[in-house]
């Protein structure tokens, strides 16, 4: 046994250990995030075997102006992003897709309307207040001691909203709206009615808005020529109080609505507005978990089932190469599993699919070279020479076939990326890791692992490893 | 040994008639689109009360879904009365209940005014008392708990919405009662036209790119380009063949199936890689031998191998086929005819094609071919 092969070995043992803890541990490392998975494994599963909704949206970029829709795309991600993480999603997954689309994968969300609800909404609150005309007809309305519902005359178009403007201390004439609000607003219940109110808090500009608006608004305590303020969500109707007094320091609260309404409002504008507005979901899938849950197990199953007879096949056909093969295909293993969590992979059943593809291809690549191995020990060479000679010979095979296979990956992934199927991607990727991994394997483990056997008493009988039945003694004097 | 190459013609002709047929079922049927390559709206809807396909179909006109079609399977389920629950303390219950009955567990909610009438769904079966008492011990005492079996009706139409989805289940719920509606799967049609066209390009583009490969691999030998086109020839060969029997068949096609014609097209190339790197290596050893002899003595020697791998690989997916998850079935299906071809393939018509274009078989072949259309 030489001394490269040692340093071989130990640089195997080493990586398995690595690999090992990379597997077993549950918060170990991984580049892109760390956040662990929820299953035991800290394996992240995807959605089709964790179960939830996946939405597609198109981002309509006709109207952004000169803003770059790159950067507008991004924003809408991290608003998106916002509002899914308030909303107690774990793991999201929120992923531009070519130009103008957005995928959002949603795990353990199974209620798709309040989801589509949820992340469709632009979300632009503004302040109004009605058009001259639109004023003295309500007015009219009052004298008459009629007190007319907003929302009604709104809908119908009997009254007209203009953008509430107002111009600040520093000259600055702008529109109210949700771009002047803190980020505290909130869901309050009123004591008086018990009925659900979103209170909200401006800025410095916004409540310097607010007081001037008030105040035009505002003519004396119970008046009946107190204006109303109306509210509007993406161009919708919300409320419209009327301004009680002059509201100095930027405190407001919307009223008018549900609970589960003003819930999702308070979390809306929280998160803020959409830069950009989003039409669709053009795909929408809800997935059930059980499905995969059973697939997951049974496929595992399955998995193990069929390695299991391929290994008692290797191991009969091909002897002690056939065993060595088995340790390499365990280190493979590890190596894979430590591989996905440290990039890393989500597990999709597509990926499973692709995994034991893979341990297939690893099969075969030990197979190549085992049948080579048999050529060159039948054509009468040593155990060394043969084992050289054979990975020499079956190496240009297992780049080219393997390479011809990474190429497919490649197109696959790009393929999976650009359409958001997140399955196709999956299974590129998990392919790809298992295609260079088993190329690793072969050429490097099954190698050191075969030359072990150079020099020792079972180097002897070469029949166990494929060559022909008869003893050949040179075999324990041959060096390497 | 096997003469594997004096026979070429009888393999080109077997493997000529059977994508025949496969081709004519493809023109004639047509594949079976999932709806993500051809746009549309599937969902399971579960009603409370008794309600006829029929009525279903006819309701479903009235909101503009003719073209709704529909299949019908009946549930049992468990309804509960009087337990409102919001979507995530749904979740956490299906999830003990799962726990604790050691099976799969689904719980929808129909649609009601207040919100509060709900079907669970079992994977096994379990009696009422038991599941009144979980939930009690859950902290939902006092529910009440009725074993049916109720109508439940897979419904596939054309692109529905958002907006228009709620509708309908409102308007469903009016005229048919209270409903639960899941699974829901729903793709727009410039969504599916573009998966179509990139899944085409993505052939394509794979079918160039090992063309480009195989043939700068083997640049070293007299016309390289041929053992590229020939590669190729043999995985459209496998990719036709495994796309005639599903259409032949019916059978449905989704991003899963793409993903398995394209891994057999990976698996095909790998197959006939291994017998041309045989011919590459046992060409550059002797080239003055006989060409022929030369593809019959590497299909030889990689016989073993050849076998092996797709055995090995059969193995692992015949398992998966019988003991595997129903939802991958028609994947592993593809996958598997697709090796046992890919197999074929590469013993039988890749190296073979490489001899007859060799030879300038092929050139005659075309020859005649056109000379006899022109004659026709």
């Amino acid at each position: 046994m030489n001394r490269g092969n040692l340093i071989r070995l130990a640089i195997i043992i080493v990586l398995v250990i690595l690999a090992l803890c990379e597997v077993l541990v549950k918060d170990a490392p991984s580049i892109q995030d760390s956040s662990p998975g929820n299953n035991s494994l800290g394996m992240r599963l995807g959605l089709d075997l964790s179960g939830g909704t996946h939405l597609v949206y198109k981002a309509n970029l006709t109207d952004i102006g000169e803003e770059d829709p790159a950067d507008a795309m991004q924003g809408a991600i991290e608003i998106i992003w916002r509002r899914v993480d308030a909303y107690g999603v774990t793991e999201p997954v929120i992923q531009k897709q070519g130009s103008d689309r957005i995928s959002v994968q949603l795990p353990g969300i199974r209620d798709m309307q309040a989801a589509v609800s949820l992340i469709g909404q632009t979300a632009e609150l503004d302040f109004r207040e009605l058009s001259e005309d639109s004023w003295q007809l309500v007015r009219s309305y009052f004298s008459e001691g009629v007190f007319p519902n907003y929302e009604y005359l709104t809908e119908e178009g009997t009254i007209e909203w203009i953008p509430a403007n107002a111009t600040t201390s520093t000259g600055l004439t702008a529109h109210l709206s949700g771009r002047h609000l803190k980020r505290t607003t909130r869901v309050v219940m009123d004591p008086n009615t018990n009925e659900p109110e979103v209170a909200f808090e401006l800025n410095s500009e916004g409540a310097e808005l607010f007081k001037k608006i008030t105040e035009r608004l505002y003519v004396a305590e119970n008046s009946l020529d107190n204006r109303p303020l109306g509210i509007f969500l993406d161009g919708n109707y919300v409320s419209s109080p009327t301004v009680q007094s002059v509201i100095p320091d930027g405190q407001g609260r919307i009223t008018n609505m549900a609970l589960s309404d003003a819930r999702e409002l308070s979390l809306l504008l929280n998160a803020g507005a959409l830069p950009v507005p989003l039409e669709g979901p053009i795909v929408r899938e809800d997935i059930d978990p059980t499905l995969g849950a059973d697939s997951i197990n049974k496929s595992l199953i399955a998995g193990v089932t069929g390695l299991i007879i391929v290994l008692a096949f290797i191991i009969l056909y091909y002897r002690i190469p056939g065993v060595v093969a088995g340790g390499a295909l365990l280190v493979y293993g590890i190596l894979v599993l430590a591989a996905f969590k440290l990039i890393p992979v989500t597990l999709t059943l597509a990926g499973i699919a692709a995994f034991i593809l893979s341990i297939g291809m690893a099969v075969d690549a030990n197979v190549l070279i085992f049948e080579r191995l048999r050529e060159e020990l039948r054509a009468g060479r040593t155990l060394g020479g043969a084992i050289e000679t054979g990975f020499n010979r079956a190496w240009t095979a297992i780049r080219d076939s393997n390479i011809s296979t990474l190429i497919t990956c490649g197109i696959l992934y790009w393929m999976g990326d650009t359409l958001a199927i997140p399955s196709v991607m999956g299974f590129a990727l998990t392919l790809a890791i298992g295609v260079v991994l088993s190329m690793f394997t072969a050429i490097f483990v099954t190698r050191t692992f075969l030359r072990l056997f150079i020099g020792s008493q079972l180097a002897g009988n070469l029949s166990l490893f494929g060559g022909a039945r008869t003893r050949q003694t040179s075999t324990s004097k041959e060096q390497e | 040994m096997f003469d594997f190459v004096s026979r070429k013609k009888w393999f080109f002709l077997g493997s000529g008639l059977v994508i025949l047929i496969g081709i004519i079922a493809l023109v004639a049927s047509g594949l079976n689109l999932g709806v993500e390559f051809s746009s549309g709206t599937t969902m399971t809807l579960l009603f409370k009360e008794d309600v006829e396909q029929g009525d279903l179909q006819a309701a479903l006109a009235t909101l503009e879904h003719p073209e709704a079609i529909i299949h019908h399977s009946d549930k049992e389920a468990f309804v509960v009365d009087g337990l409102e629950l919001n979507s995530n303390e749904r979740a956490q219950l299906a999830e003990s209940l799962e726990s604790r009955f050691d099976t799969t567990v689904r719980i929808e909610e129909f649609s009601s005014e207040d919100n509060d009438t709900l079907a669970i769904m079992l994977g096994e079966t379990a009696d009422k008392g038991t599941l009144s008492e979980q939930l009690s011990n859950l902290g939902y005492p006092g529910v009440s708990i009725e074993l049916e079996t109720l109508n439940s009706y897979i419904v596939r139409t054309g692109t529905i919405y958002a907006d228009e989805e709620d509708q309908i289940k409102q308007s469903l719920h009016n005229e048919l009662g209270s409903l639960a509606s899941y699974d829901v799967y729903s793709i727009d049609p410039d969504v599916a036209a573009e998966r179509v066209n990139y899944t085409t390009w993505a052939m394509i583009v794979a079918a160039i790119g090992i063309l480009l490969y195989i043939t700068w691999a083997f640049r070293k030998l007299v016309r390289p380009i041929s053992y590229g086109v020939c590669a190729v020839v043999a995985l459209a060969h496998d990719a036709l063949f495994v796309l005639g029997v599903f259409a032949l068949f019916q059978i449905e096609v989704d991003s899963m199936f793409v993903i398995a014609i394209l891994t057999v097209i990976g698996y095909s190339v790998n197959n006939t890689i291994v017998i041309f790197d045989r011919i590459r290596e046992n060409r550059r050893r002797d080239v003055t031998a006989n060409f022929v002899s030369i593809v019959n003595a590497s299909l030889t020697e990689t016989l073993g191998r050849s076998l092996n791998t797709s055995l090995t690989t059969l193995f692992v997916l015949l398992a998966l086929l019988f003991f595997g998850g129903e939802s991958i079935s028609n994947f592993i299906l593809a996958l598997t005819i697709g090796v046992i071809i890919g197999t074929y393939s590469s013993l039988f018509i890749a190296g073979q094609l490489v001899v007859a274009w060799e030879q300038g078989e092929l050139g005659r072949l075309f020859k005649r071919i056109s000379l006899r259309g022109q004659q026709g």
